[in-house]
Parts: C-alpha cells; sequence; structure tokens
C-alpha cells in the first residue's frame, strides 16, 4: 500500500513539475492598449532581418475555412471577407473612412427625387478575366440571378426583394437603372460588396433572359413549371460553382487557385488585371499570393507565429495575443494590436416569458433591472478579456457619433440588487436560499437557464462568474451550453430565460428594426428578448427612412434610451480585434470596420527586397 | 482451416450488417434537425420572412429524404391514415393530430399545423391554446390567413382522422406496425431516387455513400484522404509500436534485476498517465518551440489530393517531419501498453517448467526469453494490439485537433457539428469495417502463429 502511495506521489509531484516548468515562463507588462478610430496605419520596418522570409506572399491564419466560395449562395462571415479579393461590386465599404464608396462604377449613384431610382455609371477600365468589359448586362443579370426563386440564396432574397427592376439606362452603355421598392435607409449600401457576376461566364445560353423581374417579382412564380430555368438553376447550385476553381470567376484581382479542404485556400494573383493601374489604395494588389491556413488549435497556432508560419492573423483571443506579446521573438517580428470594432456582447432577457412558457420573474421589470445590477461585466472583463474590452451601455458602439453617452453603465452591485429584489416582493427564500414569489397563487422561484455558445471557452468561463454572481443574491442560474443552431433556435423560438451571445455591427447607418422591433419577435426574426411597443416601432421605423444623419441622431439616441429603460438586454462589452501583422510588410493598416485587415495592400518591404541587414 | 475460415466470414458478416443498421442509425439519433441547420448555416432562419422560411424549410427537408420513414416497419397509432407517414417532420405530425382532434376543419388544421412548425411558433401556441381553447384560437388563428394547398387524398384522410377521433377514441391508444417500402434506410443502403429533388444514389451496397448535405460532393471522395491519413497513422504506429514493444519488454525482463529496469514501472505509470491532449502539447512545446528545441514543424502537412492517391501519398512521405510529434502522440500509450503486457507474460513464462528445462541443457537467457518464450507470448500480444486499433481510429480526434491534420477525425468532428448525416455515417461504416478486418484477420493470424490453436482445428476438421 505504502509503496502505491508512493509511487502515486512520484507520478504527481513528475507531472507538477513539468506542468510548472511548461507554463512558467517571464511574465512581462504587456501593452493592452486598445486602439480606436476608422484606420490605423502599422508603417514600414526599419531594417528587415535575415530570419524574415523574402516571399512576397501572405500566409493568413483562419480559424474556419468558408462555407463556399459560390457567389450568391452562402453566408459565412469569412466567405464574405475573402469575395473582397475574388470579387468587384459596385460599391465597396471604404474602410478608412467606414463610408460608402464608389466601387466598379464612376462615382456614387444618383439618386431620384423619389429617392426609389439609383443609377450607376460604370467605370470603363474595369474588364473580366476573359479581357471583356464590364457591361450593364452583368448588373442585370446579376440581381436576376440573386431575385431568382430557384436560387438557392434564402439568406439574401429578402434584400433583393426590396428591388423592383433593374434596367439598362436608354442610350448610354455605362449606366443602370436600379428601382427600388420602397425607401430605406439602407437602398444605397446594399450595393456595397456584393459580387458582381459576368453574364456570359454564368449564363452562357441566356436563360436568365427569358425572364422578367415582374415574374420573379411574382411571389406565385414557381421555377419548377420552367424546364430551362429549373435546369439552370439546378447547375448553378451544384457544389462545383462554390468550391471548384475552375467555376469561381469574379472581378478581383485574386482568383482561387487552390482549396485543399479543412486546410488552406491559395488566392493567386491575376496577371495585367484592370485594377494594377487603379489609383484607389484599396483596389491596390501587391502579393502574388494569398494564403488562408486554418488551424483551431491555440498552442499550434501560437507556436506558428514564434516560427513566423503566419503573416497575419485577425482571429486570435485577447489570451493568447496577450502570451504572444510578452514575448520579445514575437515582438521583433510582429505587429501585435487591439482594435475596437462594431459589435457587443450581450446577455438578452426574455421580457415576455408567459407565451413561451418560461421564468415567468423576468416579465417583471425589476427583476431585469437586478439582474443588470447582479451581472459581474468589470469582473469579467478583468479575468476572461485580460482587461482588454469595455464595457457598453447600449447597441451602439463608442466610436460612432450616435453613442449615447448620456447613459451609465451598470455596475456590479449585490446589495443594490437585493433591495431591488425586496421592494419587489421577492423576498421570501426557499430552503436552498433563492428567491420565491407568489404569482397568480403559484409559488414561483427564481431560477433562471441561461444558454450560451459552445464556440470557445470564454463562454463558458463567463456563464460561471454569471452564476456565482447571481447566487449571491438568491437566484439560480442554471447553465446550457448550446451550438449555434440551438442557441439561434432558442433565441428566435423565445424559449429561452437568459441568452448569451455577441452582436457584430458596422460603420454604416443602423437597421434597427432586426434586433428591436415588434415584428422581428413576432415573425421568430432577432429580437430574441420581445423589447418594443409602439413608440419604439415608430422611432425604428422612422430610422428605416430617414436618410439625413442629423435627424437620424436625435432620433438614434432616443431609442438607446428606450432600450436601456426596459433592460431587455444586460450589455456585457465592445468587441475588440485581436490582430497579429508580420514586420516585413509595409502599408498594412488596421480598421475597426470588417475584415479588419485589407491583406492585398501588404507590399513585402522594399528594403527586403534588395537588401538585408541584421539589427 | 476451410471450416474456420467460412465460420469467421460469416461471423464478419452479421457484424458486418450490425455494423450498417448501427452507423446508420447512430447518425440519425444525433440531437437537432439537420434540414434546420442547413438553413441556419445559410443564415436564412434569420433574415427571411416566416414564409419564406417554412417554404425554404419544407424543400430543404424533402431534398435531403427527411420526409420518409427511418426504416422498414415503424410503430404508429391505428388511428393514423398511411398518408401521415410521409408528412414532414414528428413536430408537424404530432401537431395535425392534436388539431385535427379539436378543431372543425382538417384543411385549417394542415395550413395551421404547417405554419406553427415552420415558424417554430409551437410552444407559443399551445401556450395560447391553453387559455383560450384550441377550437377558438385556431378560428382566430386563421381568421386572416391564406389556406396551405392540400392534396385532396390527404385531406380526406384527415376527415377520416377526425371522425374516428370523435367516434373510437381508443383506437389512439392501440399501436399498429407499418411496413414502410420506402424508407431513408432503404435508400442509403440500396440506393433509389428521390421524385421532384433530384436525389439520386446507389447505396451503399454498391459503393455509394451518398452526397454530402453540407458540401454536396461524394461523401466517398470526401472522406477518403482524411481516412488514408488515419489508418496510414494508425497502421504506422502498429508496425512500430509491435516489434519495439517486444523488444522492450523482452529487454525488461532480461535485465530486470539492473536499477534501469526497476524504475521502469513507475516510468511507464507515469507517462501512461499522461492524457493524450497534453502530452501532444507538451511534446509541441518542447519540440517545436523556437523558445525550446525549434526541431519540428508545429502545424500539419498540407497533402495534395487533387490528383489522386500517388501525389497524395508522395506529398505526405515528402513532410514526413510534420508527422513525427503527431505519430508519437498517437503512439506512446500503445507502445507502453504492449511492453508492460510483454514484460508481465514474459515473466510468468519463465517460471514455467521448459524453461528450467532450457536452462538445465544450457540454453543462454536470452535464446530462452527472445526465442522460446516470446514465441509462446506472441497471440494474446497480438490480439491485445489489434484490439488497440480502433482506439488509435478513435484517437485521431484528439491528434486532428491539436495538430490540425486533414484527418478523419476533423472530417467527423466536421460531420457531426453540421449534422451531416451522410458523412457520419460513411465514417462510421467505414471504420467499423476496417476494424472488423482487423479482427478477422488477427483471427486468421493467431491461428497461424499458435500451434495450439491449428491444432485444435485439425482435430475438428479431421
Amino acid at each position: 500500500m505504502l509503496r502505491t502511495m508512493k509511487k502515486i506521489n512520484l507520478v504527481l509531484l513528475v507531472h507538477l513539475s513539468l506542468f510548472l516548468t511548461l507554463s512558467c515562463g517571464s511574465k512581462k507588462k504587456v501593452d493592452v492598449t486598445v486602439e480606436s478610430g476608422n484606420y490605423i496605419e502599422l508603417g514600414a520596418p526599419s531594417v528587415f532581418l535575415d530570419s524574415w522570409s523574402k516571399e512576397n506572399e501572405v500566409v493568413i491564419h483562419e480559424l474556419n475555412e468558408p462555407d463556399n466560395l459560390h457567389p450568391c449562395n452562402g453566408t459565412s462571415q469569412v466567405r464574405s471577407e475573402m469575395f473582397l479579393y475574388l470579387h468587384g461590386s459596385l460599391l465597396r465599404t471604404d474602410l478608412r473612412s467606414g463610408t460608402v464608396q464608389p466601387g466598379i462604377c464612376k462615382s456614387m449613384p444618383e439618386i431620384s427625387k423619389d429617392q426609389l431610382d439609383l443609377i450607376f455609371d460604370l467605370r470603363e477600365d474595369i474588364k473580366w478575366d476573359d479581357n471583356t468589359l464590364i457591361s450593364p448586362d452583368d448588373v442585370i443579370f446579376t440581381v436576376k440571378v440573386a431575385k431568382n426563386p430557384g436560387t438557392n440564396n434564402a439568406a439574401f432574397k429578402p434584400y433583393f426583394d426590396l428591388v423592383e427592376k433593374v434596367e439598362r439606362v436608354p442610350n448610354s452603355a455605362t449606366k443602370v437603372l436600379i428601382r427600388m421598392k420602397k425607401v430605406y435607409v439602407q437602398n444605397v449600401a446594399l450595393w456595397a460588396d456584393y459580387p458582381i457576376i459576368q453574364k456570359s461566364f454564368y449564363d452562357p445560353k441566356n436563360v436568365l433572359d427569358q425572364f422578367s423581374f415582374e415574374q420573379f417579382n411574382d411571389t406565385n412564380f414557381h421555377v419548377d413549371q420552367f424546364n430551362d430555368l429549373n435546369e439552370w438553376s439546378t447547375n448553378f447550385n451544384s457544389p462545383p460553382y462554390g468550391f471548384d476553381a475552375k467555376l469561381i470567376s469574379g472581378l478581383g484581382p485574386y482568383r482561387l487557385k487552390e482549396w485543399q479542404q479543412g486546410q488552406l485556400l491559395v488566392f493567386e494573383k491575376k496577371k495585367n488585371h484592370w485594377s494594377d493601374k487603379s489609383k484607389v489604395y484599396a483596389e491596390k494588389s501587391y502579393p502574388n499570393k494569398l494564403i488562408f491556413k486554418v488551424n483551431k488549435d491555440a498552442i499550434s497556432t501560437q507556436l506558428a507565429f514564434l516560427k513566423q508560419e503566419f503573416d497575419a492573423s485577425t482571429s486570435l483571443s485577447s489570451r493568447g495575443l496577450i502570451e504572444m506579446k510578452s514575448d520579445s521573438m514575437f515582438n521583433q517580428n510582429y505587429h501585435g494590436r487591439f482594435v475596437d470594432v462594431y459589435g457587443y456582447t450581450f446577455i438578452a432577457l426574455n421580457t415576455k416569458p408567459e407565451l413561451s412558457n418560461n421564468a415567468l420573474a423576468l416579465s417583471e421589470l425589476e427583476v431585469r433591472k437586478a439582474l443588470a445590477s447582479l451581472t459581474p461585466v468589470q469582473p469579467i472583463i478583468d479575468v476572461v478579456c485580460k482587461g482588454v474590452n469595455k464595457p457598453v451601455v447600449g447597441p451602439v458602439a463608442r466610436m460612432k457619433g450616435s453613442y449615447n453617452s448620456d447613459l451609465h453603465l451598470i455596475l456590479l452591485d449585490v446589495k443594490k440588487a437585493n433591495e431591488i429584489f425586496d421592494a419587489a416582493k421577492w423576498n421570501e427564500r426557499d430552503k436552498d436560499g433563492v428567491r420565491v414569489k407568489m404569482i397568480d397563487g403559484k409559488k414561483v422561484r427564481l431560477e433562471l437557464e441561461l444558454a450560451f455558445l459552445s464556440t470557445t471557452p470564454e463562454w463558458r468561463e463567463m456563464a460561471l462568474m454569471i452564476e456565482a454572481s447571481m447566487k449571491q443574491a438568491g437566484v439560480k442560474v442554471n447553465l446550457n451550453m448550446t451550438d449555434l443552431q440551438t442557441w439561434l433556435d432558442k433565441g428566435t423560438s423565445h424559449h429561452f430565460d437568459m441568452i448569451m451571445g455577441s452582436w457584430n455591427s458596422s460603420a454604416l447607418p443602423e437597421d434597427y428594426a432586426q434586433l428591436w422591433a415588434t415584428s422581428s419577435w413576432k415573425e421568430n426574426g432577432l429580437n430574441f428578448s420581445g423589447f418594443g411597443n409602439e413608440k419604439t416601432d415608430a422611432i425604428i421605423d422612422s430610422l428605416a427612412v430617414t436618410m439625413d444623419e442629423s435627424a437620424r441622431l436625435g432620433m438614434e439616441k432616443r431609442i438607446q434610451a428606450e432600450i436601456y429603460s426596459e433592460y431587455p438586454y444586460i450589455f456585457l462589452y465592445g468587441l475588440v480585434r485581436r490582430t497579429a501583422i508580420h514586420r516585413r510588410f509595409s502599408g498594412a493598416e488596421l480598421y475597426g470596420e470588417r475584415p479588419g485587415v485589407l491583406f492585398n495592400m501588404f507590399k513585402l518591404s522594399s528594403i527586403g527586397v534588395k537588401t538585408s541587414a541584421t539589427p | 482451416m476451410m471450416s474456420r475460415l467460412i465460420k469467421r466470414f460469416l461471423q464478419t458478416l452479421v457484424s458486418l450488417l450490425l455494423l450498417v443498421l448501427f452507423s446508420f442509425f447512430l447518425s440519425r439519433v444525433l440531437p437537432g434537425d439537420p434540414a434546420k441547420y442547413i438553413l441556419t448555416f445559410n443564415n436564412s432562419q434569420v433574415v427571411s420572412s416566416a414564409e419564406g422560411r417554412a417554404k425554404c424549410y419544407e424543400q430543404q427537408y424533402r431534398q435531403m429524404g427527411l420526409h420518409l420513414p427511418f426504416f422498414y416497419f415503424s410503430l404508429e397509432s391505428i388511428l393514423l391514415p398511411d398518408s401521415f407517414i410521409h408528412l414532414p417532420d414528428n413536430d408537424f405530425k404530432f401537431l395535425l393530430c392534436s388539431l385535427s382532434y379539436y378543431s372543425g376543419s382538417p384543411r385549417l388544421s394542415y395550413s395551421l399545423a404547417k405554419k406553427i412548425v415552420a415558424n417554430k411558433e409551437n410552444e407559443f401556441l399551445v401556450a395560447s391554446f391553453q387559455r383560450v381553447g384550441v377550437s377558438r384560437a385556431v378560428d382566430d388563428l386563421l381568421a386572416n390567413r391564406d389556406v396551405t394547398e392540400i392534396d385532396e387524398k390527404f385531406l380526406i384522410d384527415l376527415s377520416q382522422l377526425k371522425s374516428d377521433h370523435e367516434n373510437q377514441y381508443w383506437k389512439r391508444w392501440i399501436p399498429s406496425i407499418r411496413w414502410n417500402a420506402e424508407n431513408q434506410f432503404h435508400l442509403w443502403c440500396f440506393g433509389g431516387r428521390l421524385d421532384g429533388s433530384g436525389f439520386v444514389s446507389k447505396g451503399i451496397v454498391r459503393g455509394d455513400f451518398g452526397k454530402s448535405w453540407t458540401r454536396g460532393g461524394d461523401v466517398f471522395e470526401m472522406v477518403k484522404f482524411p481516412f488514408l491519413l488515419t489508418l496510414f497513422l494508425s497502421v504506422f504506429v502498429l508496425l512500430v509500436t509491435f516489434p519495439l514493444a517486444l523488444i522492450t519488454g523482452g529487454w525488461l525482463v532480461f535485465y530486470q534485476r539492473k536499477w534501469y529496469a526497476k524504475i521502469q514501472k513507475p516510468l511507464f505509470i507515469f507517462t501512461y498517465s499522461i492524457p493524450t491532449f497534453w502530452m501532444g502539447t507538451a511534446l509541441l512545446l518542447f519540440f517545436a518551440n523556437p523558445r525550446m528545441l525549434d526541431w519540428l514543424p508545429s502545424a500539419s502537412p498540407v497533402l495534395e489530393t487533387k490528383n489522386g492517391f500517388g501525389s497524395w501519398f508522395l506529398s505526405l512521405v515528402s513532410q514526413a517531419e510534420y508527422l513525427i510529434i503527431p505519430l508519437f502522440t498517437l503512439g506512446y500509450s500503445t507502445l507502453i501498453y504492449l511492453s508492460q503486457m510483454v514484460f508481465e507474460l514474459l515473466k510468468d513464462e519463465l517460471q514455467k517448467p521448459y524453461v528450467l528445462t532450457l536452462r538445465a541443457v544450457g540454453s543462454s537467457e536470452r535464446k530462452i526469453i527472445f526465442y522460446y518464450s516470446m514465441k509462446n507470448i506472441l497471440v494474446p500480444v497480438i490480439v491485445s494490439g489489434m484490439s488497440v486499433f480502433p482506439l488509435l481510429l478513435g484517437g485521431s480526434v484528439i491528434i486532428d485537433f491539436l495538430f490540425t491534420m486533414p484527418g478523419m477525425g476533423s472530417s467527423m468532428l466536421q460531420a457531426c457539428d453540421q449534422k451531416d448525416f451522410p458523412v457520419i455515417s460513411g465514417i462510421l461504416f467505414v471504420s467499423g469495417l476496417v476494424t472488423m478486418l482487423s479482427f478477422a484477420l488477427t483471427d486468421l493470424f493467431t491461428s497461424q502463429v499458435n500451434p495450439l490453436i491449428r491444432q485444435s482445428n485439425f482435430k475438428k476438421n479431421g
């Protein structure tokens, strides 16, 4: 027995020492300053180290590969970021200014007085890969494909439902008119970064020419009744158009050369591309190759950075980047930066639980208020986010002019929460210390489920901290870790008590309808919590049609105040992008807007090309 | 020998049948609705209108063949008409039955049930039914809604259902076994065609594992190289660890009185008790870290799959240094387990009388251990070695994740995450098949190696 104990002790001792050896390192004070602003220039290196690669290619770390690279059918974030290199669009989101700017058009569209007609004038230097000029027919075709009921692009259909028709402007070879059905704040922004596709490449038999926009607008139009269209749609929807390099064609400066499933995607620069002569900064393309490599494991990712196997990443965790920044080898080779982005984390509270058989307590404003005071936002930021992120008061990012700075942060205050509960007659407790109240003759316990995503361990850490904090005031929290589908199902079907997650936004004008309009709740949209009333709907409707910035400002602040006072969400913190970029490039810039970095602008430092030096 | 072969073949055939059933049902009992997943994956559940979602969902559901029953027979209430078997999903079926029992109009019930399920409003509406009564709730809710198109035959069945329910309520609780000629299992196994969806399959019996629901490609093509990589790693580990374990075990017995042989036990326990994930991480930090020993790469090899097996294998071999840490991580516990087994078996073997005789006639200790005794312990070691094989295949999940290897583990994880049933079934089937074949081969091999087994077969045949 004693011998066995000795062996076990020895095993434990050796394990412990091995753990300590591996985990101990020099603990340096790391700069975790979060930079804000539309763009940050990283500058050029003053020296080019011998250990730096002179290959004119950028190896980018990705956590996930895109769902596909089909020009219409697919919605993953990575896919739309990669489209910036493969495709061209009528308008583009200018990452430096956070505004919409002309893409393949000469200027912003002319807008008619009724704000329904948009006339785009196409540039005359834009050519397809077969050297043919882009024409209005390509734009008409692109919209027709998106509106075609047979195209499997359910995610984009609602946006294109806003389009009535697209047609050539008479007597012009470059102008195209887009007629919208109604005035909407995002009528122009809709055309930013949506890929325009070549008619002759995707529809050489002109099948879609036989069908009009009127037909596609008709809800009784059935694709099955038209063999040609059915056949074309089936073919267009087929996987090769999303995965096969030969069938993926766009206006962008790069083409897909190789896709090793689950491992990497290689984009190769096109020769003699129209953008070579472009003076627009975002259209420049310096690297010969962009290589997107997938790595989900944090440790091997960090090692790969130390070994300079990656050139850039925008997908690092705060912890990972802080650990890397504490290493002089990393700092010598990389810029490691934290940048504020347009997004936030939240806990949505089900404010209409009686309609979905959920915890009735949440229908009480006082309970929601107390829960907000029990949420350890700052401790979460300090422990889980390593002090990087900042707390937020509402759904608008601090960087935006419309951010309502009159609203104050709700701080962790257990005493205050207890007082609120007591005042709201939640003063009795069960044997296990959980608060109870008699509602409609029934004893209701203050026991709530908190659903959160299983995607990263940080969500679980946060949930555990919230559970512990709420327990102090007699609130029992049951944790429920879910996958993305279940998370969305719970939210959209309103079958939850509390649900934690994050939303991304952009610098462009916000459309509040998706998250906050009552119609979005009724139609099982993204209004999870059931927030809203006639007054807030009226503000949201007005915002949807108001283009004037100054007029919008007041309304946006009012809707934030309404949300703040109703506590449908407990707002946690603003999102921060963690970026690492190799110093061997000049011209790299960081943006608050997604995707945060344009890899096509990475210019291999000229000193690296000509000579090499040792520091 | 022939009878043993035939017997083994028949056993394998039965196991294969069970495996087919197991792979199919295991993939189907995964929580979550794959049709909903694909629509969620494509974001359509979030942004499109309720009507649009309902339409998309039904189209997706039918395209995937999910409207068909699982198997050749199913257990239903005797009251349920045959046409109900083909209803989109169980939620819908349940809701429709409940509504038909209470509402006055089958047509309206069908329309309402369809909308409720598609819009995921069940919970909300059930609560509403409880408050105001079902009939009123149905009438209220349908007052301003269009009635969905409904098949006349189905309508008759639905009316019959309502009448049966009113007059013969007891029938609701009587189960009946129904025969389903068209079902998901048959389609997967023997192939077929789904009307209106373009789905055509030859079935797994003809080597067609179907198409991936998320990527659309052939399942076989998708899992071919990941599976080969996992198989290669597992077989390589076995081929290396097996002789190494024999040598190590023999060596430890030979030098068992020396100090370094005496510390092997705690050392083995220590190493064996390190979790695979931890070992992999530690190896990475030691041997692929510029701050420690920067000898090996930290990432996985990029394997060429476009030009067939030859180029894939060449790319694998040419990047052999990428495989050292994964192979060690996968194999260290097997090596320790087998070495310890050889050590213990040999120690027991050396106590047997024939060893005393051998020593008496002057055979060297080395020859006794490595030749005579080793031969006698081979069978249990081979059997144990082969029983480790499925564990190695399973261990690939950790290896794939840690080293981002494009193996079967990562394909399986991705497929489970995406509820891609054809891929899950395909991987389960192929890995099960390989495991079964490996056991059959072990059986044959041990019968060849062990004279006792050979003799018993001979006697039986004689």
